[in-house]
Order: C-alpha cells, then structure tokens, then sequence
C-alpha cells in the first residue's frame, strides 16, 4: 500500500492466501486489525493466529472457486463461466500463478497422451511429448489475453480493476543489444561442455572426442565467464525496472521457479529415458533445450532477487514481459496520466462510459 | 473423524462465531477489531476471534446479504471499515436466537428429567 510500511514477511506470506481481488479490498484493514490484536512491539503473533490468518485466506478461495466440473471445462477446453464465477476468473487470469497453471495444463494433457502414445508401437514416443507439452499449453491454457477480453466482454470491469485491465506500459526503445547476443554464446558453451563431460565418461565416445579435451574444458570455462559478465548487465536492467513499476503489482517471485523447475522435471524425464534408449541424440537435443534455459537463467536470477529486495510493493513478471526486458536491456515507460474513459461493452448493446 | 472435524473446522465454516458476529453487529455498525473485542465480551472470553476467522465469516455474511459495509474512515492511521446488519441479517439472527432459545428449552427440560430419575 503506498505510503506505508511494508508488511513483515510472515505476513505478506500468509496474505498471499487470499485472492489478489480480496487483498486490495481488505489487506490495509486486515493490517490494522492485527495492529490493534497484537502488541505493537510485537512482529510475530503467534502460530494461532498465523495459521487463522492463512486457512481463513483458503477458505474464502473455497468459497469463490467455481464447482469442479465447470472448472474443469473452463480450465482444460476453455469453456466460459456464468456470471457468479466472473470475479473468479478475473482473479485467476491475474494470478500470479497463472504461467502454472497454463504449463500444469499442457503437461498434464501431455503426459495422458504420452501414456497412449506408449501403448501403442510409435518408435521414439519421448521425443513426442514435449511438442505436446508446448502445443497443447499454447491451445488451451495460454490465451490469457484471448480469455481477459471476453470476460471483459461478458462482464464490466470493475471500477477498482480498470487500471489493471488496462495495461498500459509503453515499451521503450531497447538498448544494450549485445546482453543477449552474449548469454546466449555463453549459454551455448556451458551444456556443449557438460555434455562433452558425459561423453567423455561414456566409453564409446572417448576415441572421437579425446582430441579436444582442452578445448572443450575451456569453452565451459569461457561460457560460465560470459554467463557471469551477463549477470551484471542484467541487474543494471532489472532494478530500472524496479524503480519504474508502479505499487501494488502482484509479486510474482515465485511463479518463475515452479515454471522452470515443471520444465526441467519433464526435461529431465526425457533425458532419463533419451540417455536410457539412445546414447547421442538424445542428450544433443537435451543440449540444445538446455541452452535456451541457461541463457535466460542469469536474467531469472537477478529479476528474482532484485524483486524480493525491493522497498516497494512491486512485483516483477520474473517470466513474462520483465523477463523479456531485461534480457533484450528494454526498459517500460509508464504514462504520467493513466487514461481515465473505459469503454464498456455489454452483449446486447455497445456504449461508451466515463469511469 | 479428522476429517470430518477438518471439513467442520476449516471447510464449512464455523457457525458459533458466525452467530456472535451478528449479535455483535446487532447493536450498531462496528469496524474489525470492535467485532473482536463484542464477541468475546459476549462469549465471556471464551471466543476468541482471529482475524482469518473474522474476515471469512464476514465476506460470507456479504455475500448472503446479511451484512454490508456502512462505512469507512481513518482513525489514528488505522484504517476502519464498519460492517452492520442488514434487513436480512436481522431477520437471520432472530431466527437464529429462537432456534437457540428452542434448543436450551428442549436441553433443560430432558436435563430435568435426567435429574429427577437419577
């Protein structure tokens, strides 16, 4: 909340239970309860009232969540909710959990054709699944701004959410172009470097790869140098754009991990079964995968922490657009006056309305 | 038997501090920590309301009409929103005490008779 003290961690830990639409309507209240409950001197309440804190927080998500079968249709075929699940939705959309739920989605659709794909004589089914995993991610979970314009279409935005339903950043030119350009030559040394390491213990690949040893040593050593030199470059970034977000952004520290750490369990599956069935191929698409990975793995890091050691209540989209800014060195610029006139438009007629 | 006092405790929702809530509001509109502190002068401080606890029961009585918000202001740098009853929250805690009042006849009547075979 601008101007006033941030909250201790435990507390801002234990908000994160209750929707995002019930934090803005309540959090600075629910604060100041606390406040007067407990002992001013006092930064810690005690479990009793921690734990009430959070699972009040689930219970009302409880209440909010649509029942399990128009869930289901909403969230795997994208089928739209009625009218009491549209503040619902509006949260789930702006969650900060959302990227999580998308690739939880693809890869669960994934993972069920995966297990068909088995049962039946298909002669590489690993190297099927993580196509499926991106498509069916893209198909169904990821239109995130397909989903938001027709639930603004269904449904007003509330005058409270306009600013959020908005958007409203404005990309500024990009500068400090050779940051990518050098990751991704670091990135791109360090798994041909592993790999080349695993191939140097795999005894079939010892005659052809013994020759450049050093060389290959060396090209790990360089892509971690460059890797370490790009980091600098992207904190430069990241805290520009800490100081140019606004207050009260979801933080969204945490999505990045579960994203990257869902993508490497599957990876990771792959490789297990690739390195199991085929000795070289495999690990060289697993190489290549890896690069990208690695590449934005320094801007991921330095988002991450500048984010959660900010004295503001911002949030960084550790893997949406930030991400991309930070890697590509672009920076946001907000307007000074955010746009007042929204227009509402109902199903049955279209009109414009000043908010 | 975990499960059903999981489902009881933190699921369904708790019905006693949803009771003393409304007869806390049924003098006049009051903020989150007034609630508080009535409720457990009501119970004789055998109910203590956390702020979790608080806050569910209210955005549920919201929700079913039973309450609204009267009010907010700032008092001291705290932030106040005062809740009341409404019309229906009304008419649910009569309903409500008379059910209760019901139950405490029909308890001391077979009380009665407990003690008198004894």
């Amino acid at each position: 909340v601008r101007g006033r003290v941030r909250p201790a961690i435990w507390l801002r830990v234990a908000l994160r239970a209750y929707p995002s639409r019930w934090r803005r309507a309540h959090q600075t209240e629910l604060i100041d309860l606390l406040r007067d409950s407990v002992a001013p001197e006092r930064t810690w309440p005690g479990w009793r009232v921690a734990t009430d804190l959070v699972v009040g927080g689930w219970r009302i998500r409880w209440r909010m969540r649509p029942p399990l079968l128009r869930w289901l249709g909403y969230r795997f075929l994208d089928i739209r909710l009625p009218a009491p699940w549209h503040l619902w939705a509006r949260d789930d959309i702006d969650g900060a959990w959302w990227p999580v739920r998308t690739v939880a989605v693809g890869v669960t659709i994934a993972a069920a054709i995966w297990l068909v794909i088995f049962a039946l004589p298909v002669p590489s089914p690993y190297m099927v699944t993580p196509p499926l995993a991106v498509v069916f991610t893209s198909v169904f979970g990821a239109r995130r701004q397909r989903r938001r314009a027709r639930l603004t279409y269904d449904s007003p935005i509330p005058s409270a959410d306009v600013g959020l339903w908005q958007g409203g950043w404005i990309p500024a030119p990009a500068r400090l172009r050779v940051a990518p350009i050098l990751a991704m030559a670091g990135a791109a040394l360090v798994p041909g470097g592993l790999f080349a390491a695993w191939a140097l213990l795999h005894p079939s690949s010892q005659p052809r790869l013994g020759h450049v040893v050093g060389s290959i040593w060396l090209a790990l050593a360089l892509g971690i140098a460059v890797l370490t030199f790009t980091v600098a470059v992207h904190r430069r970034t990241a805290r520009l754009l800490a100081t140019r977000r606004p207050d009260e952004r979801p933080p969204r520290h945490l999505r990045s991990v579960v994203v990257v750490g869902m993508i490497a369990v599957q990876l990771s599956m792959e490789a297990a079964w690739g390195l199991a069935q085929r000795a070289e191929l495999i690990p060289g698409i697993i190489c290549l995968i890896l690069t990208a990975g690695i590449a934005i793995g320094p801007a991921l890091i330095v988002l991450s922490l500048v984010a959660l050691r900010s004295e503001r209540q911002i949030g960084l989209d550790v893997t949406g657009r930030d991400l991309r800014l930070a890697i590509f060195g672009a920076s946001d610029v907000i307007p000074p006056e955010p746009a007042r006139h929204v227009i509402v438009v109902t199903r049955r007629n279209s009109r414009r309305s000043t908010a | 038997m975990v499960a059903r006092y999981i489902v009881d405790r933190y699921i369904a929702g708790v019905r006693e501090p949803t009771y003393l809530i409304l007869l806390a509001l049924s003098d006049g509109p009051l903020h989150g920590y007034a609630i508080v502190a009535e409720v457990s002068e009501i119970s004789a401080g055998r109910t203590r309301l956390g702020p979790g606890t608080l806050y569910t029961a209210l955005d549920r009585l919201a929700h079913d009409g039973l309450v609204s918000v009267s009010g907010e202001e700032i008092v001291d740098g705290r932030h106040r929103r005062y809740y009341q009853l409404t019309d229906s929250g009304t008419t649910a805690l009569s309903d409500e005490t008379r059910r209760l009042s019901a139950l405490a006849r029909a308890a001391r009547g077979r009380l009665r008779h407990a003690t008198a075979a004894t």
